[in-house]
This record gives structure tokens, sequence and C-alpha cells, in this order.
């Protein structure tokens, strides 16, 4: 007798929400978000510290690209960006639609978001492919290397990325257990840093 | 206290000795070059790798004051 009544003092207490007695006691941003942006902190010097040693071997050579190297692909990676930019944007519209509980429209744009995100990583790794055929390797020339170390770097967060991306994606719309739209959102900021940073790159190793 | 008089010279020759192989000595690692570019690459990074956190650390924490105050 004793435990049943225990029990239902418990369930009672469950169903009270700890913040509704004082507003201000709820969190202005989750912890997920907040574990997230120092995660980035971190994720963006380390992005620094590549582009800084970019820059300070590239102004030590006088000619750049090294001769007998091949030259990068500019355009079609230009249009691979262009497709990573589609990509966050319509992370931002998934987002919007998820904030507004349309749970199924919000998820079919968070997984054509994620294709997108599949489609520049195939490209880029098909346009490694060719660069090795040509004979661009990490030990070729310091051109080599610093192109494979940063872009390389790059695409191991964009397989990071839409690796915790396409298990949200799944989460989100699986009836046992799924996953709430707010807990998808630190995944989609790191999907924003991983977009934001691609120009920067692109600027500094393809352009320059 | 003849002996600290003896390691004292002793420490002095070996600094002396090190003074005259300055190959051994390569205080920078990264100073392969001295041309223009790459002093002005140098103070570039330099400010990009001092800057970059204080900037991110400060807008999270304005941020977080804004939304702090929006739910105030």
């Amino acid at each position: 007798m004793k435990n049943i009544s225990s029990q239902s003092v418990l369930l009672t207490t469950s169903e009270i929400p700890l913040y509704a007695a004082n507003k201000r006691s709820k969190p202005p941003v989750s912890n997920g978000v907040i574990g997230m942006l120092i995660f980035l902190v971190t994720e963006a010097m380390f992005f620094a510290a590549l582009i800084s040693a970019h820059m300070v071997i590239r102004a030590g050579l006088t000619e750049w690209p090294p001769w007998g190297q091949p030259r990068l692909a500019i355009e079609t990676t230009a249009l691979n960006s262009l497709v990573l930019l589609v990509s966050a944007l319509l992370m931002g519209y998934s987002r919007r639609l998820l904030q507004q509980d349309k749970i199924s429209s919000g998820r079919r744009w968070f997984g054509i978001s994620i294709l997108f995100g599949i489609f520049f990583l195939l490209s880029q790794g098909y346009e490694w492919v060719q660069l090795l055929e040509f004979g661009l390797t990490l030990s070729s020339s310091v051109y080599g290397g610093l192109f494979y170390l940063i872009i390389g770097a790059h695409a191991f967060h964009v397989i990071g990325a839409l690796s915790v991306l396409i298990y949200a994606w799944n989460r989100l719309g699986s009836s046992k257990n799924p996953i709430t739209p707010e807990a998808v959102f630190p995944l989609q900021i790191l999907w924003y840093f991983v977009v934001c940073i691609w120009p920067v790159l692109y600027v500094l190793v393809y352009l320059s | 206290m003849c002996g600290m008089k003896f390691k004292f010279v002793l420490q002095l020759t070996l600094v002396y000795i090190f003074s005259l192989l300055p190959e051994r000595a390569n205080a920078c690692a990264v100073c392969f070059t001295a041309t223009e570019e790459t002093l002005e690459a140098f103070y570039a990074t330099t400010i990009i790798l001092t800057l970059l956190p204080l900037v991110m650390v400060s807008s999270i924490v304005y941020w977080l004051y804004r939304k702090h105050r929006k739910i105030g």
C-alpha cells in the first residue's frame, strides 16, 4: 500500500514543469547550443591556425602554384560551393518549419539539405581523385600538402556533420524515441559553421 | 665555496661554447625567408589569431545577454 502511494506522488510531480512556477528559471539557450558554440570556437581556432600556416608559407614563395603542379578546378568547385550554400539555406528553412511544429515538411527539407551536402562531398571527392591522377599528392609539394591538409580537414568536418545530421534526420521521424526539433538545432549550427567556413577556404586555397 | 666558483665558471664556459655554434641555436623555426611579404603575413596572422577568440567569445556572450534580456 505504501509503495502505491509513493508511486502516485512521483507521477504527479513529474507532470509539473519545473520552470512553470518561475519563467526566469528557464534558460534562454539550451545546453546543447551552448556546448556546440564552445566546440565551434575551438574549431574556428583550428581552421584559423591552418589559414595562418597557409598565409605564411604562401608569402614566402615567389611562384604560386609551384611550377609543374596541376591547377585546381576553380569553376567546378565554385558550383560545389553554391550547392553547399543552398544546403545551408534549406537547413534554415527546415529549421523554421520545425519551429512551427511542421515536423513532416521540416524533416523533408532537412533531408534535401543533407542530400545537397552529400552531393558537395562526392563532387569534392571526385575532384580529389582527378588531382591525385594528375600528380598532386600530399608529398608532391608544399602546395599539395597545404591543399590536402586544409581541404581535407574541411572534408573531414563535412563527413562528421553529415553523419550526425543523418542520425538526427532518422530520429526526427521515428515513431519510437523521436528527437525534438530543439535537440536538432545544435547540429544545424554545426552545419552552418561547416558551410560558412568553406568560402573562406575556397578563396584562400583556390583563388589566392 | 670553491666548488660553487667552479660550477659558475663551468656554466659560463658552456654558454660561451654554445654561442660559437649558432646553427645549433636556431631560434625561430618558421623564419625560413626574410621577405617583406612573409613579415606582413606574420603580422596579419598574429592579429587574426589574437583577435579571433576575443571576437567569438564576446559575440557569444553578447548574444546570450540579448537572449536573457528578451526572456526576462
